[in-house]
């Protein structure tokens, strides 16, 4: 295992180390916990539905399923994809595993990449091989529910060349609960591969949430992301950074509704690397009781002919809550084209009071509009993908008013 | 007997007046003009019929039937039968239009094959999949309003405009939109309008002309059509005052 101690010291080394951006959490007081092997995932089907996870679904490439520190399944069902916990892919490919292995987020990024490199167990390895298109998505769920307990599993997924595979991973808490999840997840889109991710949250008012994504797409490649998180919790901060090559392209989509106290930063930083290379951040964002979010969207041209666009929407649904958009373009190359547009506000009356003209209450006129607001146009994905981000925005729509 | 009474109606918005002391009213079958130039008040008598909170009426009744609807709120108003189509609608990012004429067809108990038959006349398949309103041009908007005020079935509509910035096209499509909506139950149909031309089409009964908030001349609506394009409205008073056509 001597190729991982670089990585073990430079964790030790950046143990301390404050993320770049929202609330810090002192990390000491949780630790990863144990929990008995034989959960009846059927006892909870209720609560991981709530995060787009069917227990019974037959539509599935695969599934993996971690309950705290513990991996209860993991298997996969087609030919060309890979799935197994992380221990299960060092042991089998050892070094090998290497160019996949912090590299598309760095172990010393900040104290919570640390303490997955350091006390972190679990994650999901999935790799879709050369040339499978994979067209039902792969199913994960991350499950927790102890208090001051520390999740930190470690996701590797890669797409081999000219390949296509989706993972959509729910993650929850069974109860309340106090805890930190802090997930790392590594993407390796290959040359004209594809990957759509999608991941889906919800929490206790107790949680702190500190997911680590990067993801690499090379030449040709496609990647599709939507995070959709409709919760109560502590803290939340995300920032995952994607980079394109040539001709690659990406959408970032985030869905993101806030109740109780809390606070939230999150956002996506896009490095348009190659030429040619283009996509876009859509976020929508919505806030309620005593909320407060914070939108972060960046991206940066840094060759010839790249496109990108960010389109930021919030919507305050309580006086008592705040929504703060920064949209950040940078370009280094004179042969770019970055553009922006954000909107935060109310829902309209003009709007809400022309829906009643047609018949509709106010409540239902208000519900709506709340549907329109997140409905987030993304490029055509596997139906069954499409049907478990449907089925969650539903869920979302029918029960945030 | 009338669908709508309007007696001696005043509206104030924003602290000022903008409807002073308007009467009028539609019969039972009746189609009738609102003639008006920008700034008389007609946008803001409709959205006092229709009941919107920003136009407070501060005199006189509005009567649906028999019944008193001065006091209801806008819900009550359309749950009864009473709506607008308006001069600018909003553009809904989200909502396809599909979807949401679906929803108002279903909850008024308008029949698949009469939205299919309305989309038809109304020549607006090709924006069903798009964002309701979003990128339409002016005469495309006009005639979504018309197809969504039409699914409501409603028994009196007031149309805010129904006929401006549209090509003379789209006003024929429009004026066979609202004939449909008679045969689907509509009752009465008051239409505010600067041209004219779509009331040829129409066959409206009657006509009144709004100035300076205001109704100053009340006739059949052939003549006070001609008479505005040929002479302005200011000789629509005059005329009046010559004995052409009532005082309303």
């Amino acid at each position: 295992m001597s190729w991982r101690n670089k990585y073990r010291e430079l964790a030790k080394e950046a143990i301390s180390k404050p993320p770049q951006y929202g609330v810090d959490v002192d990390i000491t007081q949780f630790t990863p916990k144990e929990v008995d092997k034989n959960l009846d995932l059927h006892s909870v089907a209720d609560i991981l539905e709530n995060v787009g996870v069917s227990v019974d679904s037959t539509n599935r490439a695969g599934e993996y399923y971690q309950l705290e520190s513990i991996v209860l399944e993991r298997l996969s069902k087609v030919p060309g994809l890979e799935i197994m916990s992380l221990e299960e892919a060092i042991d089998t490919y050892g070094k090998d595993l290497e160019p996949y292995f912090w590299n598309a987020v760095k172990v010393d990024t900040d104290k919570f990449t640390a303490l997955a490199e350091l006390a972190g167990k679990g994650g999901y390895f999935v790799r879709a091989k050369k040339g499978h298109r994979i067209q039902v998505p792969v199913q994960a769920c991350l499950l927790m529910q102890l208090n001051q307990s520390l999740q930190a599993p470690h996701n590797i997924i890669i797409a081999e060349e000219g390949s296509e595979v989706s993972v959509v991973t729910g993650c929850t808490v069974m109860r309340e609960t106090t805890g930190l999840h802090a997930g790392i997840t590594e993407i390796y889109v290959k040359k004209g591969a594809r990957v759509s991710f999608v991941m889906i949250h919800r929490w206790s008012e107790a949680m702190h949430i500190r997911p680590r994504t990067g993801v690499i797409v090379e030449e040709g490649g496609e990647y599709i992301s939507n995070y959709i998180a409709f919760t109560k919790l502590k803290t939340f901060q995300s920032m995952p950074r994607v980079i394109l090559h040539e001709n690659a392209r990406a959408y970032l989509a985030s869905t993101i509704v806030l109740e109780g106290q809390a606070k939230s930063d999150s956002g996506y930083t896009l490095e348009l690397a190659g030429n040619n290379a283009s996509g876009q951040i859509i976020s929508r964002a919505i806030t309620k009781d005593f909320s407060e979010l914070t939108t972060r969207a960046k991206i940066t041209g840094l060759a010839l002919g790249v496109r990108g666009h960010i389109d930021c929407q919030g919507l305050l649904l309580s006086d008592k809550s705040r929504i703060l958009t920064i949209p950040i373009l940078d370009a280094l190359h004179d042969n770019v084209t970055l553009t922006h547009e954000a909107a935060v506000g109310k829902l309209a009356e003009d709007k809400i009071l022309w829906l009643m003209a047609r018949g509709f209450s106010r409540e239902n006129a208000e519900s709506i509009l709340v549907r329109g607001f997140l409905r987030v146009d993304l490029p055509s994905l596997p139906p069954a993908v499409t049907s478990m981000i449907d089925n969650t925005m539903r869920l979302i729509a029918k029960s945030i008013l | 007997m009338k669908v709508l009474g309007v007696e001696n109606l005043k509206v104030s918005t924003d602290g000022k007046i903008v409807v002073n002391g308007v009467s009028l009213h539609v019969n039972s079958g009746e189609t009738v003009l609102l003639f008006g130039p920008n700034g008389s008040g007609k946008t803001s008598l409709a959205m006092a019929i229709l009941g919107h909170p920003n136009y407070r009426i501060i005199g006189g009744r509005i009567y649906f039937y028999d019944r008193d609807v001065t006091e209801f709120p806008i819900e009550k108003r359309v749950s009864l039968g009473i709506t607008a189509a308006f001069q600018f609608s909003p553009e809904l990012k989200g909502i396809k239009l599909m979807e949401l004429a679906r929803e108002i067809a279903e909850k008024h108990g308008v029949s698949e094959d009469t939205l299919k038959e309305l989309i038809e006349i109304l020549q607006v398949s090709h924006l069903l999949n798009r964002h309701t309103n979003v990128g339409f041009s002016g005469g495309e908007r006009k005639r979504v309003e018309i197809l969504l005020t039409t699914l409501q079935a409603p028994k009196f509509v007031v149309f805010d405009e129904p006929d401006s910035g549209v090509d003379r096209d789209s006003i024929l499509i429009i004026s066979k939109a609202i004939e449909k909506m008679f045969e689907l139950g509509l009752k009465g149909a008051l239409i505010i309008t600067h041209t004219g031309f779509l009331a040829k089409h129409l066959k409206a009964n009657r006509a009144y002309v709004m100035l300076d908030h205001r109704i100053v001349c009340e006739g059949p609506a052939e003549i006070i059509s001609d008479h505005i394009a040929k002479y302005g409205f200011d000789m629509c008073i005059l005329k009046r005052q010559a004995g052409y056509y009532e005082l309303a």
